[in-house]
């Protein structure tokens, strides 16, 4: 059973820094109840992006999100992986710490407005969230293991190469963003 | 032995998780070794066969229980551009053979992991 993370999370310093979006947002005005929590998607458009985008705002966000069809895909992973490790004794099985860092951080790349993933799993025991540009020249990658870390890169059409590891917690909107997590999402939202 | 730069390699997939038919894309994720040989990557020599010979290799050789579902082709130069070497191993088979000297470190192999997935071809098998 994949359980969320969201706990982990201040939820009301998310509340109050997201509020404050809201407040800070002309000409926007909620027509639900508002709900701080991350799926909330009705109001992405509240949220102002954010620090870490810096591209304009874009009338095409309003009310879309991935995240349903990504943890449904998640889900279907798991039965994969479960089905291949019946018949395969060398695929190591993905740890259920795994999924849930791979669900908590599908809802935060949402959150940032990072485009979906493509998501599997990985022979060596983890999740793998890849991007790809329409081009084929330019690629992104997430591993995960459930250890906390997301070992990521990018490959930007032979220009610019990215790699490293961070934490998950990195991720958290109640913190400061790093500034190679910013970079590895706008790199992908670039590569996208 | 090392394979000559210009030979054409193929790695057989067996999990969707592979590749994306919607994007005819080979991911990074077909790559990855398993952990008893975190540091090769086997592959086929395919230069010299028929597209039939090779899905035959495919099914002989490669497939275990799980069934493969398609292969990324890719060419040899792409290895040693990495700094990796890729040598026979006609052990399993005569035109078998590994990739090595794959970074254990996941940041420095997921990139070379990346990099072979945009150099591939994605070829998925017939329907019979």
């Amino acid at each position: 059973m994949i359980k969320s993370r969201r706990s982990i999370l201040h939820r009301e310093d998310l509340q109050n820094e997201m509020e404050s979006d809201f407040m800070a947002t002309p000409n926007v005005s909620p027509s639900t109840p508002y709900y701080p929590i991350l799926q909330t998607q009705d109001y992405r458009p509240l949220r102002a992006s954010d620090e870490v985008m810096t591209n304009s705002f874009s009338v095409a966000d309003l009310g879309f999100s991935w995240l349903t069809e990504a943890k449904q895909q998640l889900q279907e992973v798991h039965q994969e992986v479960m089905d291949a490790c019946t018949l395969d004794s060398e695929i190591e099985p993905v740890p259920d710490s795994a999924y849930r860092d791979a669900f908590w951080l599908l809802e935060l790349l949402d959150y940032y407005n990072v485009p979906m993933p493509d998501i599997g799993w990985l022979i060596d025991g983890g999740i793998g969230f890849e991007w790809r540009s329409t081009d084929g020249k330019g690629i992104g990658t997430m591993s995960i293991y459930g250890d906390n870390q997301v070992v990521y890169g990018a490959s930007l059409r032979n220009t610019r190469k990215i790699k490293g590891t961070c934490e998950l917690t990195d991720f958290s909107p109640t913190g400061s963003l790093p500034y190679n997590v910013k970079d590895l999402m706008l790199s992908i939202k670039d590569l996208v | 032995m090392n394979v000559p730069p210009d030979e054409k390699l193929t790695r057989f997939i067996s999990s969707k998780s592979g590749f994306s038919i919607a994007k005819k894309a080979v991911s990074y994720r077909a790559f990855i070794p398993p952990r008893k040989n975190p540091q090769e990557i086997s592959v086929y020599r395919i230069t010299t066969l028929t597209e039939n010979e090779v899905w035959e290799i495919g099914k002989e050789y490669a497939q275990g229980e799980n069934e493969i579902k398609a292969r990324a082709d890719f060419l040899a130069e792409v290895i040693y551009e990495n700094n990796l070497q890729v040598i026979t191993d006609p052990q399993v088979h005569e035109l078998h053979a590994n990739i090595i000297h794959l970074p254990i470190n996941r940041e420095d192999r997921d990139e070379i992991l990346r990099e072979l997935a945009l150099a591939s071809e994605l070829v998925p098998i017939p329907s019979e």
